[in-house]
């Protein structure tokens, strides 16, 4: 027995390390590209290829940050993905409870309805969208991203959400159930600390998506007060060219709080309380 | 004391308070749009004025073309490849990472990274790899393979699909954050009393782990294939559904029908797209239903 | 007593400004305009200029106000959207006019102009384009910019190649490709990708437009004109950029300016660009028609790329107001600049004196449109977005030799059924 053991340990190690660099390259490929070619001419990218930059275009990130005002796009940005986020996984996890952890007629069909949303193009409800948006007079206001942000990904972390409270062993349950627990406080103070990995990944996807979502937002806002960073982004496209250059300066700066946000989700949600939760 | 009866009915009132705010969601942003569709998929309507009554005409013209049938084929082959290639790397990813070998906070980052990066951005990067002339792809192929060195990847039909396909196993890092979550919740007992038996990694994993985020792997499987069914963006940036319709899908369909004011038959796609998509998650529930953890965690 | 009365003389006072201002802004009228000349394009400045200072002349009576809509097909999809959820989307905005969007002739959202566009207002534009822009009796657009889109040589490689003056007969122009193509550089830029596979879409406009004459897009597109145009076509494939095939039209431009091609076309938005990327090909340009390939001559396709509109309002004061502001915006002093800056060219005829190379280019531009024989729409234009985006698929594999002409044809035949 531990003979195998040893003799697999070496292959072991070189599959695992062969994987993870070819999936290293694989991933860091976009992102360096996307670094080289914001420091590049526009001219230069569409002539394409690998090559680095004649001189460091740095003039791209000012232009980025000055001509399209991206410190209030960002403002408004962050203000509608934070909010989409934290609607979207309080009424995601609300439902997703129910629908997890009890019975009652209709559970599976409205689980089926709800997760079917997730197939839905939304570009095939740009038009009804925008009768509800301008009937309830949410035109060129925020909330409307909000609203629609959220409810775009509610289908996605329903289902998420309650795939992971799913997986909770019925026994943490029980325990508490048999000590009293209310309906609520069994949600509250043990089902969520449980799936919290499953919130911060739910919330994550919102928060990219809310973050890189360009028709609605080009769509329902019209002034700059309520413009998002992907405006910003577009703003180097024009009908006959794009300037690539500032625009890809501006998607640099606009990939960093998505960063920020994953890594700070994954690092200290999963990796610390959920951790803590399951043992104590 | 409450009485049963009293107890069911507080059960039946928290239940529906909890899902009032999802409905009402729903409702508004997914029944109306979607009821509206519905409607429009039945009218020959070019978006200004009155809608006119046609049956079931835009299905019929839908179902006939055979550029519909080829991309209600292709979108088949996008769930299918999403599902099972996408979604078994991510595992294996998940896995390797699970076990914190050095380093892995920083790949756990990395490997997530061009799911946050514009997709238009990813698009052209594509693209000049893939090209004919001074691609990466060609000059890295030229020594080994000298034929290969002015092959167009997205131009030929018969590697267009394939290689927008193949780009798309940098996006496995969504799927790999699914399965590390859940992976953090198999408790840590079980690798110890399975390291006492003296299993290797691979069998604690084979054993364990696989086993444990069954559950997980239909979520993350039912997701990829959902998104196979309705993929739209990075082909229709690469190469606009061409050439010849070779990599053309629904999305791109819906969206040419729009641009063309036929929002009768943009709506007809819609609604085949979401059908086929549900039946393909019915589907996929009767058959790894039944290992559902739901069936033994709920009362 | 006294302090009472000053109370009231302020309170007075006040409760009369309050309604003077009140009055005042209730008497300015604002205008939205969701505007897509802005950020990188290159009418962005002087059209911003303009719109100042027509806010400045009219302060306190009328303002325009700028949506800024930098993505053209976003904009476009707003465009459609709310024309189809029953809102104008704006008090003035802009589309191209092709087959389908004259549907938006059909919207009570969007005012008629017919009565308006008379007189001296109508004498700034050339009648041809306002009967372009008149559907059933109505005139629902203003046709503003225009886009004329000649051959473009780069005379130093046709030098190097021993060719001293632009092709005039189909014969020479083969025979230019050749010599070329011995120098080792695919001579011929084009694209067959995008939504509109744009330059080789432009390509085929101008030989049909001289092998089918003036009124060739009213045949039949299964008619033989198109079939020998698409041979054309091919051959003119032979000595192409080898990823031209679902490529973008920036590959094609690139080629160009990049002085790896030698043969072009496209429009005059592309002069300010070509210069600054690639000064040494724009010094030795030439713009001509295309040799007859059939049997009409210094023929050049030209169309109408922005047409101007304005949202349909019942109040009389708000009419006067867009109107007062499009004849301001449509002046030909206020247009020349546009143009000027910008490379663009208008319907609204202007003179000038060039001061700058593309100035220089702008007016070749122009010499070429009052020379040519008759103006045609292209492809795109004149058969709309269901059209072009059918035949740019079936080309890609047309000219690698996996469909015939008929097949083509007969495709796009069917998406213009309806």
């Amino acid at each position: 027995m531990k003979q195998t053991t040893g003799s697999q340990k070496i292959p072991g190690f070189l599959l695992k390390w062969t994987v993870l660099s070819l999936f290293l390259i694989l991933t860091l490929m976009p992102f360096l590209w996307l670094l080289i070619s914001s420091l590049k001419t526009t001219f230069e990218i569409e002539s394409g290829g690998f090559s680095f930059p004649a001189s460091l275009q740095f003039i791209n990130y000012v232009n980025a940050v000055s001509i399209a005002n991206l410190p209030l796009l960002f403002t408004n940005s962050v203000l509608v993905a934070v909010l989409a986020v934290a609607l979207n996984v309080a009424v995601g996890s609300l439902a997703a409870f129910v629908l997890a952890r009890e019975q009652f007629p209709g559970r599976d069909f409205l689980y089926v309805a709800l997760t079917a949303g997730i197939l839905i193009p939304i570009i095939s409800f740009l038009v009804p969208y925008f009768i509800l948006i301008t009937r309830i007079g949410l035109y060129n206001n925020l909330i409307s991203l909000i609203l629609i942000y959220a409810a775009v990904n509610i289908p996605v972390t329903v289902f998420l959400i309650t795939s992971f409270m799913k997986a909770i062993p019925k026994e943490m349950e029980e325990a508490a159930v048999m000590d009293g627990c209310t309906f609520s406080t069994r949600f509250w103070r043990i089902i969520l600390p449980l799936a919290q990995s499953g919130l911060a990944t739910a919330g994550t996807f919102c928060f990219i998506y809310a973050w890189n979502e360009f028709i609605l937002a080009m769509l329902f806002t019209s002034s700059e007060s309520t413009r998002t960073v992907q405006l910003g982004i577009r703003f180097f496209q024009s009908q006959f060219q794009t300037d690539y250059g500032p625009m890809f300066a501006a998607i640099m700066l606009s990939i960093l709080p998505t960063v920020a946000v994953y890594v700070f989700m994954h690092n200290k949600i999963i990796s610390g309380l959920t951790a803590g939760a399951v043992k104590g | 004391m409450a009485t049963l009866r009293q107890d069911r009915i507080r059960k039946g009132l928290n239940i529906t308070l909890f899902l009032a705010p999802v409905i009402v969601l729903f409702v508004l942003f997914f029944l109306f749009p979607l009821f509206f569709t519905a409607q429009t998929s039945l009218m020959k309507w070019k978006g200004i004025g009155e809608m006119e009554f046609i049956g079931l005409k835009n299905f019929e013209r839908m179902f006939g073309d055979d550029t519909f049938q080829l991309a209600l084929k292709n979108n088949l082959i996008w769930a299918l490849a999403s599902g099972f290639i996408q979604v078994p790397l991510a595992l294996l990813v998940a896995l390797i990472l699970n076990r914190k070998p050095k380093g892995w906070g920083a790949l756990r980052t990395i490997f997530f990274l061009p799911n946050v990066i514009s997709a238009v951005a990813i698009a052209m990067m594509w693209t000049q790899i893939y090209n004919p002339g001074h691609g990466l792809l060609n000059t890295i192929l030229a020594p080994f393979f000298p034929q290969l060195a002015q092959f167009h990847w997205l131009g030929d039909v018969s590697t267009s699909l394939g290689a927008v396909i193949a780009q798309s196993v940098i996006y496995i890092g969504y799927f790999m954050i699914i399965l590390m979550a859940a992976a953090t919740n198999i408790p840590d007992e079980l690798y110890e009393a399975a390291q006492l038996d003296g299993a290797t990694s691979w069998q604690q994993e084979w054993k364990i782990t696989i086993p444990m985020l069954r559950g997980t792997l239909v979520t993350a499987a039912t997701l990829a294939m959902a998104y196979g069914i309705r993929h739209f963006e990075a082909t229709f940036l690469m190469t606009g559904g061409g050439p010849a319709h070779s990599t053309t899908t629904m999305g791109i369909i819906l969206y040419q029908q729009m641009d063309e004011l036929q929002y009768g038959r943009a709506g007809a796609v819609a609604i085949i797209l979401i059908a086929f998509g549900t039946g393909m998650i019915v589907l996929l529930r009767a058959l790894f239903g039944n290992k559902d953890p739901m069936s033994d965690a709920s009362q | 007593m006294s302090n009472r009365k000053v109370l009231t003389v302020l309170t007075a006072l006040a409760m009369g400004l309050v309604f003077l201002t009140g009055q005042l802004s209730a008497q300015e009228i604002v205008l939205k305009w969701p505007l897509i000349w802005v950020g990188g394009d290159g009418k962005a400045a002087p059209v911003k200029a303009i719109i100042e200072a027509f806010n400045a002349e009219n302060a306190g009576k009328i303002k325009v106000e700028v949506e800024e809509q930098p993505n053209y097909d976003a904009y476009e999809q707003k465009v459609r959207v709310s024309l189809a959820a029953g809102i104008a989307p704006g008090d003035i905005f802009t589309f191209k006019l092709n087959p389908a969007t004259a549907e938006f002739y059909k919207s009570p959202l969007v005012m008629d102009l017919s009565k308006d566009l008379t007189g001296a207002w109508a004498k700034n534009f050339p009648a041809a384009s306002i009967k372009q822009a008149t559907i059933g009796g109505k005139l629902k657009s203003i046709p503003f910019e225009i886009g004329v889109t000649p051959v473009w040589y780069n005379m130093d490689l046709m030098n190097k190649a021993g060719i001293k003056a632009t092709p005039k007969t189909a014969a020479e122009f083969w025979a230019a490709a050749d010599k070329l193509k011995a120098l080792g550089i695919d001579p011929i830029a084009q694209n067959t990708g995008s939504t509109n596979a744009y330059i080789t879409m432009l390509w085929f406009s101008h030989i049909a437009a001289s092998r089918g004459g003036a009124n060739v897009w009213a045949k039949p597109i299964t008619d033989k004109v198109f079939v020998d145009s698409l041979k054309d076509l091919k051959r003119m494939y032979g000595y192409s950029n080898q990823d031209a095939i679902g490529a973008a039209p920036a590959i094609a431009n690139g080629h160009f300016v990049k002085a790896e091609s030698a043969i072009y076309t496209n429009g005059s938005w592309r002069l300010a660009a070509t210069l600054k990327d690639g000064p040494t090909v724009y010094e030795n340009l030439a713009w001509d028609y295309l040799p007859a390939f059939g049997a009409n001559k210094n023929s050049i396709p030209m169309f109408l790329q922005a047409m101007i509109a304005a949202g349909e309002t019942k109040d009389p004061a708000r009419r006067a107001a867009i109107l007062t502001f499009l004849k301001y915006f449509t002046a030909p002093d206020n247009v020349k600049k546009i143009s000027l800056a910008s490379g663009a060219m208008f319907t609204v005829p202007f003179t000038f004196e060039p001061a700058n190379p593309v100035e220089a280019g702008l007016q070749k531009f122009m010499t070429l449109v009052q020379k040519a024989s008759f103006t045609v729409p292209n492809l795109e234009v004149a058969l709309g977005p269901a059209a072009v985006a059918e035949f740019g698929q079936r080309v890609s594999l047309y000219l690698t030799g996996g469909a015939t002409e008929d097949e083509v044809l007969k495709a796009i035949a069917k998406k213009l059924e309806d």
